[in-house]
Formats: C-alpha cells, structure tokens, sequence
C-alpha cells in the first residue's frame, strides 16, 4: 500500500461576512484556521466535532467543492488545491463525497437509477448495455434492487436512499471516499445497516475513509485513527484506542466524557465544561479552548499550541500536554 | 388490562410508588393524503411521581405522537384520537375540552421539543416569553413576572440572567434556548414534563448537561419526566423505566438495568445490537434487515416479525399481547 | 429522527408500492388541483375563452371588422343585443359577438407572447444571477430594480409615438418589462436551491455549469415559474387592455376588448350598454379566471405542502 494517499498542509478557508448596506466584507468565519493532517492509502480516518467546528467545511475543500483560502491538499503527491477545473474533473473520480441528509441530497426530479448513472454519464465512463450492466452492478453493490432503478427518491426509506448516495459516489471507483456524517441523520437500525456497508465495501473495493461524524460511538466504531476537530483545527489525532483510552488534550477528554453511558450502571458525575463556543468576537490570541478550559495557564492566552508529535502517531495541540 | 396484574410490582424501584399518569389504550389517527395512518395504535403507559420514563423507539414509531395526544395537541385538522383513558391525577384527559385542556396544559404537564428555535417567538426578548407565561398562569404583574424570570433563568443554568432576559433568542446558542424552554416549562411546578427528543440537535457536550439539568431539576421539584429519544445511549444515561415503541405499540416496558442486561423483545434486543462503538470496532453490527413497516400497510400478526430471525407460524397470525413476564417487566412477544 | 417536529408528523410513507413512473409533484399537484373549485372554476373560464378564440371563424357569423348595417342616422347601427347579434352591435354597425370572440384571440396571444418572452429573459437572467453571484448578479439585480423603477407607461408612449404600433410591438413592450419579476423570483428560487446537497453532489460528479443549471436547478424551481406565469397572464391581459382603452395599444379595426370599452364608453348613458358591457365581462372572466388557476396551482405546487422534499 501506498503511504500518504492525501496530505493537507496548513489548510484555511475563511467566509467573509457580510457588512451592512454597501460596505464588503470586513470580518471573516474563519471555518478552517490551519489543519494539517495525513491520511494513508487503505486506512480510514475518522474527524470528529461539534457542529460548527469546521469539519464539513474540511470535507467541501478536499473534494473541490471550495477553494481554500491558504494551504494545500495533495492527493497522491499532486496539489489539487490550486488545479484548473478540467484537472479537479479528473481528480473528481478518485475523491467523491457521501452527504449527511439523504433526503436533500438527492434530486427529487430523477429517478434513482438516473441519479446513480449520472456520473457515469458526465465522465463517459459507460455506454448503453454497459452503463445498464454497471449500473445493476453498482444496485447490488449497495443492496438495492436493480428492478427499483425507476422510482424515485421519496419512495425509499431514509436508510435506502443514503445507499443511493452510496452507490452515486462508487459509480466512478474513487479511491477516496469522504463521507460527511453519512448516519447522523438516519435510525438506529438504518445507520447499523450504513455502517455495516460501508465497512463491506472498504474491504471489497479497498477505499479509504475520511469519515465525518460527532457521534463518538460511530468514528469509535469505523476509524483506525481519529482527529479531533475544534474551532476550524485539529487540536488531537491519534490511534484509535490511544485516542479514547488515554485522550491528552482537555477538550477531547471533554467530549469523551460527555459521551453518554453504553449501560445505566456506567452513569457518571461528570464535569461540565463550560457551555458558550466563543463567538467571533472573542480575543484570537493564543489557544482558542482556553475560554472553557479548566486548566487553561497565562501561556495559553498568548500563543497558540502548535500540534506536536507525541509518539506512536498521537499528535496534540496543548500546552499542558504532558501536565495531566 | 395488563397494568392492574403488573402495578404491585411495578412499585419498588425508586421507592416512589404514587402513579401520577396513567395512559390506557390509547390510539392516535393522523390524516394524510391518500387517508389514515393509525400512528399510535394502542398505547398503555404508566408513570410515577418523579420518575423518568423513556420512550424509545425509531421515526415514525409513533412516539412523538403519543406525547401529543397526551397533551392534547393533535389539531382536529390533522388528527383524531379514539375513545381511550389518559387519567392524570384522577381526571380522564381524554374527556375534557380544549378549554379545560388549556389549563392544564403549561400549567400541570407541560413539554418541550427537540429544536427550541421554532418555539420561541423571534422578535420577543426572552425575559418577555418567559415572564408570560407567569403572568398567564399565576396571576403576577409584569415587575413580579420578571424577578420569577430571572430566578427561573438562574435555576436552569442561565449565567448573568439579568442580561439574559434582556436578548432575543437568535443571541443564544442551542443549549442555552433549551435551558430557556425549560425554564418556561418548569415556570409552573408542572407535575409532569414531556421531553420530545430535547437534545438531539444538540451537541455531545450540550447534551450532557441538559440531560444532568432535567435530573436535577426533576430531583428538585419532584416533577415527573417522560423522555422522548431515539438514542440509546440518553437512555442508558437518564432513565428510570423505558418503554419501547415500534410501528405505532409498546413492545416492552421494563426498568433501565432491565432492558440493557435482559432485553426480552426481538426488536429491542436489535437495537440494542445496532449501536456501533470503539469497543467492537469495525466489527460488523448485528442489524435487523428492513425498515419498519407503513402503517397504512401493516403485515398480519405480530408487526415485528417480517424482521424478526425468531418468528414462527404464531407470529404471522396473531398479534402478541402486551403482558407482564414477571417483575414488572412487560413484553408484546409471543416466544417469551 | 432529527425530522421530528413540534407538530405532528405524519410517518412518512415508506414504500409507495407499485407507482408508476410519474413523479408525485406535478401528479399530485393535478390531484390536489381538482379538488380545489375555485381553481378549478378558473381553467373552465380560461379554458371556454381559449377555445373561443381557437375555433372563432367557426362560432361566429360575421367578420368582427365588416360593418353590417348601413343604416343613416345617428345612433342606428347600435343594434340592441338580439337573435342575429348576440352582443348587439357597435356605432359602426359591427357585430360585437364577434368582435369580443376575435378579441379574445388577440387578449391571449398578447398573454401567452409575452409571457413567453419575459419568462425566457427572466429565467435566464435570474438562474445566471442566482448561481454565479458576483458581478453578474451584481449587474442583474441592478437591471432588475431599474425595471422596476421604470415608467413603464411613458415607455410604451414613447415606443408608440416613433414604432408603427401592432401586436409585435406590444409582445416586446410588455415582455421587456414583465421579465423583471420573473427574474426575481427565479433569483431567488436558485439561491436556495443551489445550496441543496444534490446540487453539490452532481458537482462532486463533476457536472458542468450548463448541466447542473439545467438538470438539477431549474426542474425544481418550475413550479413557482409557472404559478407566477400564470398570475402574470392575468395582468399582462388587463394592461393590454388599459392601454388599448387609452389608445396606444391594439390599433382599430382589429378587435380589442380595452378598445371597445373605451368606444362604447360614451354610450353607456345613451342606453348601449351592450358596447362596453360584453368586452369588459370578457376581460373580467379572462382575468379572474387566471388568478384563480395561479392562485389554485400555488397551492397545489407548494412544496411546503407536497411533503415530498421541503422540511
């Protein structure tokens, strides 16, 4: 297997906000501030925070939805932040995108089977009998029957309509597949039945994974390794079990606490953290959790951690890293 | 009814005995296009004074439903309710008028819901939505209305209530508009709360306090709550006794260490299957294949068992009864 | 579950077994509109007029420009509505049933041309505007408050005073302006259905411009095109109509209902009610009948109600 399938290098992108009347853009979001990460050929990455930390901003930018403000994002050694269109065309079949809402990502105009075809229209990938053969192969490749090719989306459930996604996203064999809380918006036995999928399918068709959630128990579930995502950075990244057994940085200690029990028996005290995300108006100096964190020191409103290698492949971004 | 054999046992838990609500058969219609749905179809429910009871179960279950129907905040243009019994405190809410309803609503039983943006009235300050409802149902002026407020606001969490009361609700975050609904559906002493689904837009950490916020209040105020969820995990965390619901029923009702140690019911115990986490990590999840059935459509028998790996030949012809199988447990399974 | 709302959710419906192809909007949009009267009312009206138009050599008897009845005398070619005249005649001896039938065609080919042609600039200018924002949009919300803002009838004046008037004249006139509305509409519409997943999804496929405009934006922005065209048809006729009346719009002898009215005006005192009366219950059944079938069709295409897509 090939190391390094995607690099991201000090990726930004910042939304200006609008100003009032005639005045442009003076204040900006800055969505994605700085994020750094590696993901290997075969391996499934799973980025998780809370709504508005940036990450389906970070999923936007890698597969070209969006340019970035600053950075890069190398796929397989070439930068496709700064391609032509016709290149990120291309680059289109190796990176595709599993959307959250499986009822607005659909259009409710075509067909599932038309849904499905339609990138293998657009790249030709297909014609007539064939593009028919692919298109009954990649039904049953996501366990839909091929004889519903004509219906359209309402008439499936919200689990069979994320499989038309699915299967969408697979019509041109991508290598790389980023999935935008693929299950958030699904039942509990949907999302089993998803989860379930796409772990089939990483191994059938050897994808990679970079796999969006807030729910801890499903970026548990389906990632290797797991980054930690807050305020538009990575503040930790690491192995798995590392990254719940032993989380080093406060705030993914928070979330993990924060996590509901598995079992009435495992119900604990926990300690709140303070509630409030600061808005954009708070002071950018230095470490942007230190507002709510509970062991925030003077260093930490002056400079800003830098994610640091920690060993093993954990990376943190905190001062006190070593201190708790 | 299978209630009165199980209320002795029923008792015990939490040591608080006293039943406050108190739902038999109730069954729900919603209008659609092409007709009917039988939403709720049959609900029996029992809840004591202080207890936490949650209903869990998918969309479309019927369990949002059915907190409506106990409200009684099914418009008669989108719904009708069937002769059924819903006694609170001696009195069959079934049998009143919307007028007495209204009284009761807010004021005895109240509710809040999953997304607190679309209760609260935009264009009004928060101290003014909250000290409304004071001045509605206790009679205070808007002076007296307002330092309840504040109280009200601090008892929930709010910091700097004073500055609070002054902002609209787009000014504050998730958690804080939940805090705020709460604190307007708590204004009263309600003896019951209805949560539907109060922290699923919410974030993790969000909704962990607002879980430990409703314990603690409950604790407090003795109110007793029914939790509305579909999330297991709010249910291993914050409930007493859980009810499941599935395709419009009860399937199984039992005390929280019950249902995760001793599912009996198929369809709970596929649920309980479904949930993934980092300790059986990428193993694959034991599912139930299918969807829940359409209600207009439902198979004959048991409405689990075109799902169920268990079902036998009972299955598909008679519909299981929802019956005590001991200690106050209740399951609707014909293989129990 | 997030789709769980404070009101009550009707389960949605899993499996429609064995529906046909069609897609439910425009099939339930059908259902839903027969069973509204009102609407139903109007497409009878606009339907029976249409049809009038359609088929005129056929229902009518004279021509609506021959003068019939030469008579000397003033006021005695006013035929009186009767067996042979229907609708009476006018001062020039004109059968009036004619003139309204033949009038009709011209109210609706005005109408339909140019509706047609502000829909086409609207559209396209609005689906440019909505998606590519910056600059074009920009530029085409400027022009857009500009038509709004314009003098709308010194323009046609102006037109008419340097152009030899006719039906031409009065399509572009009329659909150079009406765009602007559309236009807006459509702006509007693309804005928030650009932002849909599906839209970034067909991009992600890699889908140009052109075709995700095309494919993905403009089938789910119809509805409200049509409803404002619909509506829009009942004011283009009712401006026909007032400019004919002042009399810079059809020009005589071709039949007009806002003509008419104006001809038959100072009569009405004198007793020839039947001049102005018949165009302008034609005009009045035309009219209401579009707004009803425009207010019918946002009912029924709504898709706040169709529960197919919006939440």
């Amino acid at each position: 297997m090939q190391a390094n399938m995607l690099e991201v290098k000090n990726l930004k992108k910042y939304f200006p906000v609008k100003g009032l009347g005639f005045l442009r853009a003076k204040a900006f979001i800055k969505a994605v501030d700085g994020v750094d990460f590696t993901l290997d050929a075969g391996e499934t990455l799973g980025l998780v925070g809370e709504s508005g930390c940036g990450k389906s901003t970070l999923a936007r930018l890698i597969t070209g939805l969006i340019r970035p403000t600053e950075g890069h994002i190398y796929f397989e050694g070439s930068n496709i932040s700064d391609m032509t269109r016709s290149g990120l065309r291309r680059v289109r079949r190796d990176i595709q995108l599993v959307f959250q809402d499986p009822y607005a990502s659909l259009n409710p105009r075509m067909t599932a089977g038309d849904i499905i075809g339609e990138p293998l229209k657009i790249h030709r990938l297909a014609r007539d009998q064939d593009r028919e053969d692919r298109l009954r192969e990649l039904f049953e490749l996501v366990g839909l029957e091929p004889r519903h090719m004509g219906r359209y989306p309402h008439q499936f459930s919200g689990g069979q309509r994320q499989r038309i996604g699915i299967a969408r996203a697979l019509a041109v064999s991508p290598r790389l597949i980023v999935c935008d809380e693929p299950v958030s918006a699904l039942d509990v036995s949907a999302q089993a039945q998803i989860i379930n999928l796409m772990l089939d399918l990483k191994q059938r068709l050897g994808l990679t994974y970079l796999f969006i959630a807030h729910h801890l128990g499903v970026i548990g579930h389906i990632s290797d390794r797991v980054a930690v995502m807050y305020m538009g950075r990575i503040v930790e990244i690491a192995y798995r079990d590392r990254l719940f057994d032993s989380p080093m940085h406060p705030y993914t200690k928070a979330l993990l606490s924060a996590a509901p029990a598995d079992h009435p028996k495992q119900r604990k005290e926990r300690s709140i953290l303070a509630e409030e995300v600061p808005g954009p108006g708070h002071s950018e100096v230095g470490c942007r959790y230190k507002n709510r964190c509970p062991r925030a020191v003077p260093l930490c409103g002056e400079t800003e951690p830098a994610l640091v290698d920690l060993g093993e492949g954990h990376f943190c971004a905190c001062h006190l890293r070593y201190e708790w | 009814m299978p209630w009165t054999q199980g209320k002795a046992a029923v008792k015990g838990g939490e040591g608080m005995g006293e039943t406050i609500l108190t739902v038999r058969g109730l069954k729900t219609y919603l209008y659609a296009k092409d007709g009917m749905v039988p939403a709720v179809d049959g609900l029996d429910l029992q809840l004591e004074r202080g207890e936490t009871l949650c209903i869990v179960g998918e969309s479309g279950c019927g369990k949002s439903t059915a907190a409506l129907s106990i409200m009684g905040l099914i418009p008669a243009s989108e719904g009708r309710i069937e002769q059924c019994e819903i006694i609170f405190k001696g009195r069959n809410l079934a049998n009143l008028s919307r007028e007495e309803m209204r009284g009761i609503r807010g004021r005895e039983i109240s509710m809040i819901f999953q997304e607190p943006m679309t209760s609260l009235n935009p264009v009004l300050t928060i101290g003014r939505q909250v000290s409304e409802v004071f001045m509605a149902h206790r009679g205070l002026n808007r002076n007296e209305a307002m330092k309840e407020t504040i109280q009200m606001l601090s008892l929930v969490g709010i910091p700097e209530p004073e500055r609070r009361v002054r902002e609209y609700p787009h000014q504050l975050s998730g958690g804080m508009r939940q805090r705020v609904m709460i604190a307007m559906a708590l204004s009263c002493r309600p003896d019951v709360l209805i949560a539907d689904e109060p922290t699923s837009a919410l974030d993790v950490t969000v909704q962990a306090q607002i879980l430990q916020l409703i314990k603690e209040l409950k604790d407090r105020l003795g109110t007793a709550v029914i939790l509305i969820t579909h999330d297991l995990g709010v249910v291993a965390e914050a409930a007493q006794r859980v009810l499941v619901m599935y395709a419009g029923r009860a399937v199984e009702y039992c005390d929280v260490n019950g249902l995760f140690d001793n599912p009996r019911h198929p369809y709970t115990r596929g649920l309980l299957a479904s949930v993934p986490g980092h300790r059986n990590h990428g193993q694959r999840l034991d599912v139930m294949d299918g969807s829940a059935p359409n209600l207009r459509d439902l198979p004959g028998g048991c409405r689990f068992y075109p799902r169920c790996r268990y079902a036998r030949g009972m299955c598909r012809t008679s519909e299981p009864e929802f019956v005590d199988i001991g200690e106050g447990h209740l399951c609707a399974c014909h293989l129990i | 579950m997030p789709t769980q709302k404070a009101k009550a959710a009707v389960p949605e419906n899993r499996e429609n077994k064995g529906k046909g192809k069609a897609y439910g909007l425009w099939r339930d949009g059908w259902a839903r509109l027969k069973e509204n009267r009102a609407a139903m009312a109007g497409l009878m009206m606009v339907a029976v007029i249409a049809l009038a138009a359609v088929f005129a050599p056929y229902i009518t008897k004279y021509d609506p420009t021959e003068q019939l009845i030469w008579t000397r005398g003033a006021k005695a070619q006013l035929v009186p509505p009767g067996r042979d005249h229907f609708f009476g005649t006018d001062i020039y001896g004109r059968d009036m049933y004619s003139r309204v039938v033949y009038g009709a065609r011209v109210s609706l080919q005005i109408g339909i041309a140019s509706t047609l042609i502000s829909v086409i600039i609207g559209v396209t200018l609005g689906a440019l505007a909505g998606y590519y924002g910056g600059l074009a949009d920009d530029i085409i919300s400027w022009l857009i408050n500009v038509v709004f803002a314009f003098p709308f009838l010194l323009f046609v004046l102006a037109l008419v005073a340097y152009l030899p008037p006719g039906l031409p004249l009065m399509y572009a006139a009329i659909g150079m302006v009406n765009w602007a509305g559309v236009a807006r509409i459509v702006r509007g519409q693309v804005l928030s259905v650009r932002e849909r997943e599906y839209v970034e999804a067909a991009m992600v496929a890699g889908g140009r411009d052109a075709r995700i405009i095309v494919k993905h934006i403009l089938p789910n922005i119809l509805a409200p095109v049509i409803v404002q065209a619909t509506l829009g048809m009942g004011s283009i006729i009712m401006l026909e109509s007032s400019l004919s009346f002042l009399g810079f719009g059809i020009q005589p002898p071709t039949p007009s209902w806002g003509y008419d009215i104006d001809q038959g005006r100072q009569y009405l005192l004198a007793g020839a009610w039947w001049w102005s009366a018949f165009p302008g219950l034609a005009i009045m059944a035309l009219v209401l009948g579009f707004n009803l079938l425009g207010d019918g069709l946002r009912d029924a295409l709504d898709p706040r109600q169709s529960g197919g897509e919006g939440r």
